[in-house]
């Protein structure tokens, strides 16, 4: 008998129960995005993000269900209603509907996980190993002191792509760092943080606004250090996680991570 | 009446010697009385001027100081940080006009854990440092937000293994004006006390101007970057819309780059080798429904801010799927920039008493090398 995408979902329900993470029904994002349970499964890529270039490499080699962690439409409730007359919208569906793509997000349940492998798979993004952590689930590591410059460049080097952001002063003492994942960025005002390395956060006119509190620490010489290396790099380490995890429930068929791509480069 | 109180209260003070330490040299200079003006009473004028319907928000206001004061100088800027406002002391003034926060979130104070954060406007960090600390939610550090919204109270986390004992790290510090932390009295910030010494030491008012400026017509957030490029006299239609001689989105963006004196803030999407001509603006912070209404018409967008896997992962899309089109964030303090030179200039014209310059915050982000 074919496997089927519902049988494929189904398995994930049973297994994340088993590990303590019951399905919850409630939540609109780990849905099916495109295609449905009756879809039958040629093999599975995870992806940070269900994007063009996921969906393009992942059926090229012969995976027709994509599992990302972000959704596939451009907007987080996936409410296609938003984009419906898009022109890119409609090449996408094409696409997918001419190669039989089925896609089924997996977020909330992702983050219910213990360890949650954004943040695992985030430590790895910039270098840190995950098992070095605190205290389990803490997100925190200490490293030998260093500079926030050093640090950063250190980071960039392991990434390996350019447009990574970062505020405080480069000659800044640091060691204790808290990681993010994704929007999920802790804000770094906490006494034993010296430098958060993050996915993503609103740059100003939030309850806690990172970017002006490194400004000021720095103005004052209080070592603080903000590194945002993007919310796709953060995240897409733990889609390889989440292939790794998936490959033993689903023994039928291929299970590969495919990376979303890059989303920004820097200017000169 | 109002009015007229301050005004008269202003005068008694100049008057008096009680503040007169605090006046600077510039405005001791000045011949009388007559030609004194103290915050309240600009900020009744650019509430006059703004032409847009005042509303009480509860972001538009002082944020530090005693508007009845006698202003010495006003500085306009971007963004209110410890550096701007030391350079607005040496510059003699003392009312600094800012288009973001200075206190480090919209409501302009330190975060007190969940008091602050459930029922804060916006929301988007409700509970933050604290969410999760002994209520078994699942995510003890993972701060409730658009992307990431864990769903306490579902049911799922009482069958979740119990929640680890935080570090202590995680209590939010108790600062100016923070309710006493569940924890027990915290540190001061060294941060918001540095800043809020600074403030009390040089008596500066603070005034907060960013829903009201954004919200006239034409949008000076779009004018002031049209103006630093160059590109007024190309403007197709509204202040969001040029059309420009033909350039790659490579040199353009490098153009954009030094015109904004950006460090590391400006990122880019699309393949930097296309020509682009037809530029649309959308300042400050947007959603994606902005982009999809807007990047189907022209070459390339230029936003302040968007949310990393929505918009910017829009404008992937559209580049994977090869259209020929960019996609330019330039960061929301960069954009408010020019945007506060503008309304420096505006300022001038209806501010005679004291000078008023604008100094820029700065691009807030470099890139390690």
């Amino acid at each position: 008998m074919p496997l089927t995408a519902g049988e494929v979902v189904n398995r994930i329900k049973a297994v994340m129960a088993v590990q303590g993470v019951p399905w919850r029904d409630t939540t609109t994002r780990d849905r099916f995005k495109f295609g449905g349970p009756d879809t039958v499964v040629t093999g599975i890529a995870t992806s940070f993000m269900g994007t063009f270039e996921a969906i393009t490499k992942a059926s090229a080699m012969g995976l027709n269900m994509l599992i990302p962690h972000e959704d596939t439409y451009w907007n987080d409730a996936d409410n296609t209603t938003l984009v419906e007359n898009d022109p890119v919208y409609k090449m996408k569906v094409d696409f997918m509907t001419k190669h039989n793509v089925v896609i089924f997000r997996i977020h909330d349940h992702m983050h219910s996980q213990h360890p949650d492998f954004t943040f695992s798979g985030s430590a790895r993004e910039v270098g840190l190993d995950p098992m070095t952590e605190t205290a389990p689930n803490s997100h925190r590591f200490v490293i030998p002191e260093t500079t926030l410059g050093e640090l950063a460049a250190r980071v960039k080097k392991v990434r390996g792509d350019d447009a990574i952001r970062v505020v405080g002063d480069p000659n800044a003492k640091v060691r204790r760092i808290a990681i993010g994942a994704g929007m999920a960025t802790p804000q770094n005002n906490s006494p034993d943080i010296d430098v958060v390395i993050g996915g993503e956060q609103r740059e100003a006119d939030q309850g806690q606004d990172s970017p002006e509190y490194t400004m000021d620490a720095a103005t004052l010489g209080v070592p603080k250090g903000w590194i945002v290396i993007g919310h796709n790099m953060s995240e897409e380490s733990g889609m390889q996680e989440m292939a790794d995890w998936l490959r033993p429930i689903v023994p039928e068929v291929k299970v590969q991570h495919v990376r979303a791509g890059i989303v920004y480069w820097a200017p000169k | 009446m109002k009015h007229i109180s301050r005004r008269e209260f202003a005068a008694l003070t100049v008057a008096g010697t009680a503040v007169s330490r605090v006046v600077s040299p510039l405005a001791r200079g000045l011949t009388s009385a007559a030609v004194t003006v103290t915050a309240a009473e600009i900020v009744d004028r650019i509430k006059k001027k703004i032409g847009v319907d005042w509303t009480t928000d509860g972001v538009d206001t002082f944020k530090a100081g005693d508007p009845a004061m006698v202003v010495t100088g006003v500085v306009v800027t971007s963004m209110a940080t410890l550096d701007v406002l030391q350079q607005a002391v040496k510059a003699g003034a003392n009312l600094v006009i800012t288009a973001q926060p200075t206190f480090y979130s919209r409501a302009d104070a330190p975060p007190a854990g969940r008091g602050l954060g459930a029922g804060a406007a916006g929301g988007a960090n409700a509970g933050r440092g604290l969410a999760g600390r002994g209520a078994g939610a699942g995510q003890a550090d993972a701060p409730p937000s658009p992307a990431t919204q864990f769903g306490p109270g579902t049911g799922a986390s009482a069958a979740m293994p119990p929640t680890p004992t935080l570090p202590a790290s995680f209590v939010p510090p108790a600062g100016r004006g923070a309710g006493a932390a569940a924890a027990g009295p915290a540190a001061p910030d060294p941060v918001y006390s540095g800043k809020s010494a600074f403030i009390e030491k040089n008596k500066l008012m603070v005034f907060r101007l960013n829903e009201h400026w954004n919200a006239r017509k034409p949008d000076a957030r779009a004018v002031g970057l049209a103006n630093l490029m160059g590109w007024t006299k190309y403007k197709a239609g509204d202040e969001l819309h040029y059309d420009v001689p033909p350039i790659t989105l490579d040199a353009l963006a490098s153009q954009l780059k030094k015109a904004l004196g950006a460090r590391g803030g400006m990122r880019a999407v699309g393949d930097p080798a296309i020509k682009v001509q037809k530029i649309g603006l959308l300042p400050g912070f947007t959603q994606i429904q902005a982009a999809v209404a807007m990047l189907p018409t022209v070459d390339l967008i230029i936003a302040g801010e968007v949310q990393e896997w929505e918009t910017a992962t829009y404008a992937q899309d559209v580049a994977f799927a090869g259209v020929k089109k960019g996609f330019i964030s330039i960061g929301r303090v960069v954009n408010d920039a020019p945007s506060m030179q503008v309304c420096a200039d505006w300022l001038k014209t209806f501010v005679s008493e004291v000078p008023v310059r604008f100094i820029s915050a700065g691009d807030p982000y470099w890139r390690p090398l």
